[in-house]
């Protein structure tokens, strides 16, 4: 579904990403494991068209994704729910879904509408929150917020990014629950976590990046079950 | 007994119907600011152009809706040219480089007008077609009237646009969260020129209305639409519509009850001294929250 190759991408000089590699296959929920400074945003954002790759190829669905500008991307069925949300804080929760659907109002104002409110009755807490500020939201609902907005726009590939980040144990397994359940309706996941125990638990395939490069790859358990994964990202000692 | 009441409230009067275009001129900076982050020092100069292009207009054809829409129109051609000039190349740079390159493009602006101009001070049409009127002892004068209409128009269609619109929506985005709006394929870009061209359009329309109740302008307007906008943009906090429409009116009321009680020689001593204390408020509590916020750059942010 997704094909990323030999992707490299720079900050000026430096080179963030140094010619990554990696599969999302259809259906799948794919993690990508790494230290702060790995590259993982960067990889992310240079699929959602954000950042311009030096070199290399995205193929999405067997068509070439690499320069496009991020309305194309996000046109083509691939969203991305950023590292802390980053939401729009002073538009209520409504026009923060609207703005989800923004490349898809010139022509279905109707379907937005219709999606809307399937979004308000999916997320509950959404619904009863439709007229708020997102800036009043809980960091939870906050992230819920990101979610059902990215889905506004009826992606194929949902990207997420740290969605455990500063977030209560209870709420981050509740956000989980939810990416698990988009998955089985679907929705393949391209899922960036610090939280290697809990990624891993949901995940079919797994990449360890360090420093730019893909350190490792293959399924969920034979990541997790390799040494250096489980020392460093899953705090297990002394075997 | 009862004329010593009405000389306030006769000011407070002609203190909104002024206030109204300082509003304008205000939601002007607020739109850039918010949208782009960036002050632009050049929006009084940019109106300024349009009311010359205005003026002249009307002095060679006599056509007063005509030089009403030049005013405009010049004045979203001048804004276009200090967005190409000092915002464009300086979009990746700290937001004090392009301030300072806004303000050589105002330097150049008003020379340029100044050298093109007939004669330095130049005659503007007057707005008001009907004579004031009297209600009681209070006197409603005509030009005042329709600066308060023409902003209270302009504003409801401001409104309208940014919270009814998808365009709109995308400035409020934006506004909001730049990286976040780019990832839904808004074109920050492209959305940040559309707010340039509003406000200068905004602006235009504002220097219009003022121009036709002081019926001539000198080439000083440009400084001092950029000093009251700025006034009050700063006194509704910096980045918020609504709060940017309540700075102008409390700045125009401010400095017609001044004038009425303390004479003209204070009238603009009390505005600075408002601004003065509004800021060094706002900088202690922005500093209180430093102290106590996680992140020094949010609360910052949020300050401003």
């Amino acid at each position: 579904m997704l094909d990323v190759r030999e992707i490299v991408t720079s900050y000026g000089m430096i080179r963030a990403l140094k010619g990554v590699s990696l599969t999302a296959a259809p259906g799948e929920i794919t993690c990508i494991l790494g230290p702060n400074g790995a590259g993982k945003t960067t990889l992310l954002y240079t699929i959602a068209g954000i950042l311009r790759p030096r070199s290399g190829s995205i193929t999405f669905e067997g068509r070439e994704l690499a320069g496009l500008s991020a309305d194309r991307v996000v046109a083509r069925g691939i969203s991305l729910v950023p590292e802390n949300r980053l939401v729009f804080p002073h538009m209520t929760v409504r026009e923060n879904l609207i703005a989800g659907a923004y490349g898809r109002l010139p022509r279905g104002r109707r379907e937005v509408d219709a999606d809307l409110e399937s979004m308000l009755t999916r997320f509950p807490i959404l619904g009863q929150r439709a007229q708020q500020p997102a800036g009043t939201l809980s960091g939870g609902e906050q992230q819920m917020l990101a979610v059902a907005r990215a889905l506004m726009a009826r992606p194929r590939l949902l990207m997420m990014d740290e969605p455990s980040l500063g977030l209560a144990p209870m709420i981050v397994e509740q956000i989980f629950e939810i990416v698990e359940r988009l998955n089985r309706e679907g929705i393949t996941v391209l899922l960036v976590e610090q939280n290697a125990r809990l990624a891993l638990g949901i995940a079919h395939r797994a990449y360890l990046l360090e420093q730019g490069r893909i350190a490792l790859s293959g399924t969920a358990a034979e990541v997790g079950a390799n040494d250096a994964v489980s020392r460093v990202y899953l705090g297990i000692t002394g075997r | 007994m009862a004329e010593a009441l009405l000389t306030p409230l006769q000011a407070l009067l002609d203190g909104v119907m002024l206030g109204a275009t300082y509003s304008l001129l205000g939601l002007g900076f607020t739109l850039v600011f918010g949208v782009l982050r960036r002050i632009n020092l050049a929006f009084g100069a940019t109106i300024l152009v349009g009311i010359y292009a205005g003026s002249h207009w009307h002095l060679a054809s006599g056509s007063r809706v005509t030089a009403l829409a030049l005013t405009v129109a010049g004045a979203i051609a001048a804004g276009l040219y200090v967005e190409r000039c000092a915002l464009r190349p300086l979009a990746s740079q700290p937001a004090v480089s392009s301030m300072i390159a806004t303000f050589a493009v105002w330097m150049q602006l008003q020379e340029v007008v100044s050298l093109l101009s007939v004669s330095r001070t130049v005659p503007y049409p007057a707005s008001a077609w009907m004579p004031s009127v009297e209600v009681g002892s209070l006197l409603i004068r005509a030009d005042g009237l329709v600066m308060w209409s023409g902003a209270a128009v302009i504003m409801l269609a401001l409104f309208l646009l940014l919270y009814r619109t998808r365009l709109g929506r995308a400035m409020r985005a934006v506004a909001d969260s730049a990286e976040g709006a780019a990832l839904m394929g808004v074109n920050v870009r492209a959305v940040g020129t559309a707010a340039f061209v509003m406000a200068s359009a905004v602006g235009g329309a504002a220097g219009a209305l003022i121009a036709g109740s002081q019926q001539q302008v000198t080439p000083y307007f440009g400084l001092w639409a950029t000093v009251k906008g700025l006034t009050a943009m700063v006194l509704g906090g910096a980045g918020s519509l609504p709060g940017a429409v309540l700075g102008g009116l409390v700045l125009g009321v401010v400095e017609t009850e001044t004038l009425a009680h303390f004479g003209g020689q204070w009238r603009d001593l009390a505005a600075y001294a408002l601004l003065f204390l509004v800021v060094s408020w706002r900088s202690r509590a922005a500093r209180g929250r430093l102290a106590a916020a996680p992140s020094g750059r949010a609360a910052l942010e949020d300050a401003l």
